[in-house]
């Protein structure tokens, strides 16, 4: 389980794209995870993923579960009203 | 089921019934827009372009060319900016009114605090060069240094002028789709009339979906492109006469060109996830000019954006090959670009300037037969 707190070893490091090879991240913070589960993810990176540590590997992968989980929650962005009157410009110009 | 919004929530800055709300602005408070800036100003009330909701500050500004996320970690690769030129009267908090060329009121801001651009990293940090013949970095060089951040408070026009009955905006494009009975959608970005290529790429994606986006780019583009109006009759064209009746929707986007390459193919993912699209299809130097960018880069800068939000579809570059007698890519096909059949767009003007046609192996005849009937099909 990662926790919240202060442990270098952890530290989340943003990905760069190439045109920006020179840049580091401007804002960062720390989170910690079990050793046993670090070692796991080095060893799971070495050589050949793309991954340039632990933490490029960390911010990749819960960058996907967050959008995961936050696009479960988004309603949609019109009314009943709005579908009704969009739909009829839709007819009107032969989409429908 | 369509796409969620980039941000999770789609803005829409709905037009503004009170005049009232554009009047007794001075001269002083009063930013006079381009055309293109018009669209784009349309483009972030009708959510195109959400989660933003006006110009960027400083900090997104920043964040985004450093780090291709806005300052909440939200991917985005390419500033949405107010250029400002001169002496500017307002200070943070005031507002400001957007005018047309004519005069006419576009949009009022709330203003934050002007900041700096400095034109040489902005141009090494989009688009990869500091080269003045690259379209992009020529049209920031020649622009302000200095960018006025403005969240919409009011639009009075949200609509696009020309084309506005083939223009969809996203909260129209997630009904239809809705309506359709569409889950999975793939969008085409193009900015060319179709060749036999680009149908084979539409139509490989097509196979694994339920619906095409066709969204071709209208708006400035470099001279020797096609025509707004060209690209939309013959892409109308194919669509009637190539496409199973309802399974591709054809809506124009007014949006001005970067030629960002890699940069740009993210934008152009985040619209058309705007527009609900689940997919998008990323070819042969997606939105790239001449030899700045890999043929693939485009392909490889969506390794970074796990939270993107839409799926791409990579494909090589799709051609006509003599000996597979078919159409091909490198990926299919053993043979040498010799047997390829390729027109270049030089050659390919040349030949509609000529009243010669390209043959149905390159081009298909209706598609071809509306750019033969243009007068000027061709961007001078």
């Amino acid at each position: 389980m990662i926790k919240e707190g202060a442990n270098p070893q952890s530290q989340l490091i943003i990905y760069n794209w190439r045109f920006s090879p020179q840049q580091l991240p401007t804002k960062y913070t720390t989170v910690s995870i079990p050793q046993t589960l670090h070692a796991r993810l080095e060893a799971l990176i070495s050589g050949k993923t793309g991954f340039k540590s632990v933490s490029d590997y960390v911010t990749f992968v819960l960058r996907e579960v967050v959008a995961m989980h936050e696009t479960s929650q988004v309603p949609e962005p019109f009314t009943s009203s709005d579908i009704e009157v969009i739909k009829a410009r839709l007819k009107a110009l032969g989409y429908l | 089921m369509v796409s969620t919004p980039h941000g999770g929530r789609l803005v829409q800055i709905r037009q503004s019934a009170d005049s009232s709300a554009f009047a007794g602005f001075t001269r002083e408070q009063t930013i006079t827009i381009g055309n293109d800036m018009r669209n784009l100003v349309a483009n972030i009330a009708n959510g195109v372009f959400s989660p933003l909701e006006g110009f960027m500050g400083e900090n997104d500004y920043l964040s985004v060319i450093d780090q291709m996320r806005l300052e909440n970690d939200v991917p985005w690769t390419i500033p949405v900016l107010l250029p400002i030129s001169g002496k500017v009267g307002m200070t943070t908090g005031d507002e400001a009114m957007l005018t047309d060329q004519e005069g006419l009121p576009v949009a009022v801001i709330e203003c934050g605090e002007t900041f700096e651009i400095s034109k040489k990293e902005y141009a090494m940090k989009v688009f990869g060069t500091e080269d003045e013949a690259h379209p992009g970095v020529s049209k920031v060089y020649e622009g302000p240094s200095k960018a006025m951040p403005g969240k919409l408070k009011a639009v009075a026009r949200n609509d696009y002028g020309r084309f506005a009955d083939r223009t969809l905006s996203p909260k129209e494009t997630r009904i239809l789709f809705s309506e359709r009975g569409w889950n999975t959608i793939v969008a085409f970005q193009t900015r060319n009339a179709p060749h036999i290529n680009h149908e084979y790429l539409q139509k490989s994606a097509l196979a694994l979906v339920d619906g095409l986006f066709v969204n071709p780019v209208l708006g400035k583009k470099k001279s020797g492109d096609f025509t707004d109006d060209v690209i939309l009759a013959s892409y109308q064209a194919l669509i009637d006469n190539y496409y199973p009746k309802g399974s591709v929707v054809l809506s124009a986007l007014h949006y001005e060109m970067q030629y960002a390459g890699p940069k740009e193919a993210i934008m152009h993912a985040i619209m058309r996830k705007n527009f609900g699209c689940t997919h998008i299809t990323i070819g042969r130097d997606h939105a790239g000019v001449g030899s700045y960018y890999g043929p693939y880069a485009a392909q490889d800068v969506f390794k970074e954006f796990p939270d993107l939000g839409i799926t791409p579809f990579f494909f090589k570059e799709f051609y006509y090959c003599k000996k597979c007698a078919g159409i091909a890519t490198e990926r299919t096909c053993p043979h040498s670009e010799e047997e390829r059949l390729n027109f270049s767009g030089t050659k390919l003007r040349k030949m509609f300037a000529d009243g010669q046609t390209p043959p149905k192996e390159f081009m298909r005849p209706e598609v071809a037969q509306v750019i033969s009937q243009s007068k000027a099909p061709f961007v001078e």
